[in-house]
């Protein structure tokens, strides 16, 4: 089994349809939700942001205005109420060069060379020492501007700003003029549950989303199936069945819609095929296939050069004087049956049948060889059946080969399809003088068929419409 | 050919905004005939400036703003958009008038993307196109004016100064 036949089923409406669905669904929702998400964990987390940075400000002032008079004290007490208050998780004053501030003397030194006295004394260390190197706060420092820093890679998620504190001019007059940035003030907020709660919303949305889209995917898939694909399905079912001869299969127009239509007119082409079928056993192959050839039946024939076959029931009546009709008729349609099956076998077409006499037609190559050998098959068959039965049946076999009008006749609202002619009457003759079980075959026929077949030549026959007796055979095998 | 036109067309179109990053163009305005707040040399030493010496100008917008009276009764300057401030900084006395100055520059713009608490600052050397300064360099230091401060009036009342140490606006008539 090669790809494509593995892969077939891709091309059945009944996977497409489904499979375009689905992706249909997939896409249309998967999009409008991921950017649903995007945007309301973008609001979600910018507002959280928005929100800090504000806080960060708040901090920033009053840290700013308690700053004044070198009161440490104060301030670093500030920093942790705020941590307490909960405002951020960590908030730390830096030097300009990095150093933790109030970690010891050297400002208060300063301050008091700056003014020449010494106004500010010392205090106990109020910070631990350590320094900060980051490039972050070294950028914040040089560029003196705010930075945000988003530390939301690593387990711990947390958003930082780098406040720069400007050495303004309250604060020059002790601190002196040889610099703009005083120190940095660093401030560092969690945001974990932020991201928490983004990480939770995009697990309940591919959650929301997996079960909208199996749920919908399935109820359309559902309704597809059950109002499109499957009636269509059951139309193709009949139509196949049609194909086969089989005309008792109907669909069921169970909805007034466009399949419920399509299902009545289905219906309504298969009673009309069904007369049709039915028709066509009463009429010839002949005449089938030249319905079939031509869209305008007219009247009117051709000549051609033809076989007939004629067959007639030998003691027919010594048969039906003993027999019930019904007997009779079952009887008559058996052996009709029989030559009907061998004449069609040997590619001949039943004309028609009139009493218990059958008229058949063969045309084309080697006619009258198949002609002979039906006509030999029909009368071994009726001796094999018939001869030994209380009151035997026979048949009595004409055939004939010559020019003959095959043609449509009759009226323009009743027409048959049929052979006439001498050459036809010259069959139906020999088939009336033809014993029991006897094959009588003209001069004519004899020429095509004296080298494959046994015949016998008999007397001739004087026939109405020819001057000359005809010469007369009757067949007994073949060579 | 048609292609090499439109990449042409593309690249001349990104140079032209690659000029001015955050769209912002700024010319400095022939400010010499402006009227000075005020009318002295200042030569105090100040953060960011240094030990330097500075003359102070401010357009017509800027002398036409007002300080209005809040519903609290407290005092607040409102400078008007468009109010330009230049301030020349030369590095000695004997600079003045006689070689080219740094210049510090202060825009009202309140709806730029670019101000910072309703300015825009510049600087511009000697020569030198005009740069956007967006860090809080000035800002930083000019919050403080909207406070008690050591410079001119001292802004002893710590009314809202619209940033600017000196004081441009007049009462509401």
């Amino acid at each position: 089994m090669n790809w494509k036949d593995k892969f077939s089923f891709t091309g059945k409406i009944t996977f497409r349809v489904p499979f375009l669905v689905f992706l249909v669904l997939f896409a249309g929702i998967g999009s409008v939700m991921t950017y649903y998400l995007q945007s309301q964990n973008s609001t979600i987390i910018s507002s959280k942001e928005s929100e800090i940075k504000q806080e960060a400000e708040i901090i920033y002032t009053a840290i700013k205005n308690n700053m004044l008079a070198g009161e440490a004290p104060i301030a670093v007490e500030l920093f942790r109420d705020f941590e307490r208050a909960n405002f951020a998780s960590m908030i730390g004053l830096y030097r300009a060069d990095g150093e933790t501030a109030f970690s010891d003397n050297n400002t208060i030194a300063e301050v008091n060379a700056n003014i020449n006295e010494e106004k500010f004394l010392p205090k106990s260390v109020l910070s631990q020492k350590r320094k900060i190197e980051d490039s972050v706060f070294i950028r914040s420092v040089e560029t003196v501007s705010d930075v945000f820093v988003r530390n939301v890679s690593g387990d711990k998620k947390n958003i930082m700003i780098y406040k720069p504190l400007l050495n303004q001019p309250k604060c020059s007059g002790c601190h002196g003029l040889n610099h703009v940035v005083r120190g940095v003030i660093m401030i560092s907020t969690p945001v974990d549950d932020v991201y928490r709660m983004a990480r939770n919303n995009v697990i309940i949305s591919i959650l929301l989303y997996a079960i909208v889209v199996f749920v919908l995917t399935l109820a359309i898939i559902i309704f597809l199936r059950k109002a499109l694909i499957e009636r269509i399905l059951k139309i193709g079912v009949i139509v196949k069945n049609v194909g086969l001869g089989n005309f008792n299969k109907k669909f069921m127009v169970d909805r007034d819609d466009e399949i419920g239509d399509l299902g009545y007119e289905i219906n309504s082409m298969i009673d009309g095929l069904k007369e049709r079928f039915k028709l066509s056993k009463f009429v010839s192959k002949s005449t089938l296939d030249h319905v079939k050839q031509d869209d305008d039946i007219i009247l009117g024939g051709e000549k051609k050069n033809l076989t007939v076959l004629f067959s007639d029931i030998r003691n027919f009546t010594g048969y039906s004087e003993t027999r019930d009709p019904a007997e009779v008729l079952e009887m008559l349609n058996r052996v009709m049956t029989l030559q009907a099956e061998i004449i069609q076998k040997h590619g001949g077409d039943i004309d028609k049948f009139v009493g218990d006499e059958l008229m058949a037609v063969f045309e084309g190559e080697e006619m009258v060889r198949r002609a002979a050998d039906a006509a030999l098959e029909i009368k071994n068959e009726m001796k094999k059946i018939y001869e030994y039965e209380k009151v035997p049946v026979y048949v009595g076999i004409g055939i004939n080969t010559g020019e003959m009008i095959a043609g449509n006749m009759g009226s323009k609202d009743r027409i048959d399809r049929t052979v006439i002619g001498d050459a036809v009457n010259l069959g139906a003759r020999l088939c009336s003088i033809a014993g029991k079980n006897t094959i009588v075959v003209s001069g004519y026929s004899y020429d095509y068929i004296q080298d494959q077949f046994r015949l016998v030549q008999q007397k001739p026959v004087k026939v109405k419409g020819k001057e000359k007796a005809v010469n007369v055979y009757t067949l007994q095998g073949a060579l | 050919m048609k292609l090499i036109k439109i990449l042409f067309f593309g690249l001349s179109v990104s140079l032209l905004f690659s000029c001015s990053p955050s769209g912002d163009i700024f010319t400095i305005p022939e400010y010499k005939e402006w009227k000075k707040p005020v009318n002295r040399v200042l030569d105090t030493p100040v953060p960011g400036h240094g030990a330097t010496f500075r003359i102070i100008y401010a357009n017509d917008t800027a002398f036409e703003s007002e300080i209005i009276e809040e519903d609290s009764g407290r005092k607040r300057v409102v400078m008007n958009e468009g109010s330009v401030v230049v301030k020349e900084v030369y590095k000695r006395r004997a600079d003045i008038n006689r070689a080219d100055p740094d210049l510090t520059i202060m825009v009202k713009d309140s709806k730029s993307p670019n101000s910072l608490d309703g300015w825009k600052y510049y600087m511009a050397m000697p020569g030198g196109k005009p740069q956007l300064i967006t860090g809080r360099m000035c800002v930083g230091c000019h919050e403080a004016a909207n406070e008690q401060h050591p410079y001119f009036d001292q802004n002893k009342e710590a009314i809202f100064r619209d940033y600017l140490f000196v004081k441009i606006a007049s009462e509401k008539k």
